[in-house]
């Protein structure tokens, strides 16, 4: 089995496909540039939709962080130099 | 020198510079939608009663955060702002708040519970419960307190039997709220009573808020069918004459050896001159 490296590793994980959020979509597209920091002819039911959404997707990035945070070690069949033992 | 149309150019290229890449996107989305993602505010110990409230609904209403946090953008301010949140806040709880302020006292509740029999200012405070009190205490003297939470035991447990949807669940409603034997805390303590004996209050949390509100509701629903029991004995002659004949047998047993619950009979149900010794469904 070839080596993996964590410059592989990381090509990886952001080689994932960008998550897919109301709130990006607010910024470009074919809302009009906006003049200040942040966009401000936006509805408010879309901003809320937007924002409950993204709240959401806070929500469960954090719970996975924690999840991540408590792992036990696990014997790896890939071999990943970096943090070998 | 540097004006104020290249500092307005510069930040439009630094927010086009942002939403670039995936990771400043996100966080310029999160610094615009959710800053307290970001930013982690304790405003607890704070004197901001925004901050707190803006860090109440994100946890428990986050659509009013989100609607806050809209309006402060289109820059709505001051006693406008706060009016617009209350009005969208206040049917959320179980009871109203008056101020942003009065959040930091936890979630508002309506205690509806009576003061003891014991106290002076019984007849004076519950004008229309007083009546009730002088019908079970009958000719004697005015019960206190434990006789009075014994007679009504007795008067509800035999008038339980008749179902949730009778008369006589109203009466035993009335009842229970006069002694404090609901088991709902909001019926049988007052505001000053949850207060002054230190009771845990919930915290704002979507599962306290929950809690609290499934709570008052209860609690209305059993106060409003106590009062619908209250009008009954004030107006039927006949329910308040066997209510005042059930005390009279049940204090003739108090105190005797070889206690034994008495036989209470109550009117069939809620029309006025109904058969009387009706027993309960079976």
């Amino acid at each position: 089995m070839p080596a993996v490296t964590h410059a592989d590793l990381a090509a990886c994980i952001a080689g994932l496909p960008a998550v897919s959020l109301a709130a990006l979509k607010l910024f470009g597209g074919d809302q009009p540039a906006c003049a200040g920091w942040f966009p401000t002819t936006i509805s408010q039911e879309t901003v809320v939709q937007a924002t409950l959404e993204l709240i959401a997707y806070g929500t469960r990035c954090a719970a996975a962080a924690h999840r991540l945070s408590g792992l036990r070690p696990v014997a790896l069949p890939v071999p990943i130099m970096e943090y070998a033992l | 020198m540097m004006n104020l149309t290249t500092l307005l150019a510069a930040q439009g290229q630094i927010a086009s510079l942002l939403q670039r890449q995936p990771v400043t996107a996100l966080a310029y989305a999160f610094s615009w939608l959710d800053p307290f993602h970001l930013l982690e505010l304790d405003a607890e110990d704070g004197e901001d009663d925004l901050l707190y409230f803006l860090q109440v609904c994100r946890a428990c209403f986050p659509a009013l955060y989100a609607t806050a946090l809209h309006a402060l953008g289109e820059g709505t301010s001051g006693d406008r702002l706060e009016h617009l949140l209350l009005d969208a806040l206040n049917p959320l709880l179980p009871a109203p708040l008056d101020s942003l302020e009065q959040m930091r006292f936890g979630v508002p509740f309506e205690a509806l519970g009576v003061d003891s029999l014991d106290n002076v200012d019984f007849a004076d405070t519950y004008p229309r419960l007083a009546p009730v009190a002088r019908w079970m205490a009958g000719d004697g003297e005015p019960l206190d307190s434990d006789t009075a939470a014994t007679i009504a035991t007795t008067l509800i447990a035999s008038l339980t039997p008749y179902g949730d949807a009778s008369a006589h669940h109203d009466l035993a409603n009335l009842l229970r709220w006069l002694a404090g034997q609901s088991g709902n805390t909001l019926v049988d303590f007052t505001q000053e009573d949850i207060y002054e004996n230190g009771m845990d209050l919930p915290d704002w949390s979507p599962a306290d808020l929950a809690f609290l509100n499934d709570c008052q509701d209860e609690a209305d629903q059993i106060i409003e069918s106590a009062l619908r029991g209250l009008a009954r004995l004030e107006t039927d002659a006949l329910w308040r004459a066997q209510f005042q004949q059930n005390c009279h047998l049940i204090r003739s047993t108090l105190g005797k050896k070889g206690h034994h619950e008495p036989d209470l009979t109550w009117p069939a149900g809620a029309v006025d001159g109904a058969a009387n010794a009706a027993d309960p469904p079976a």
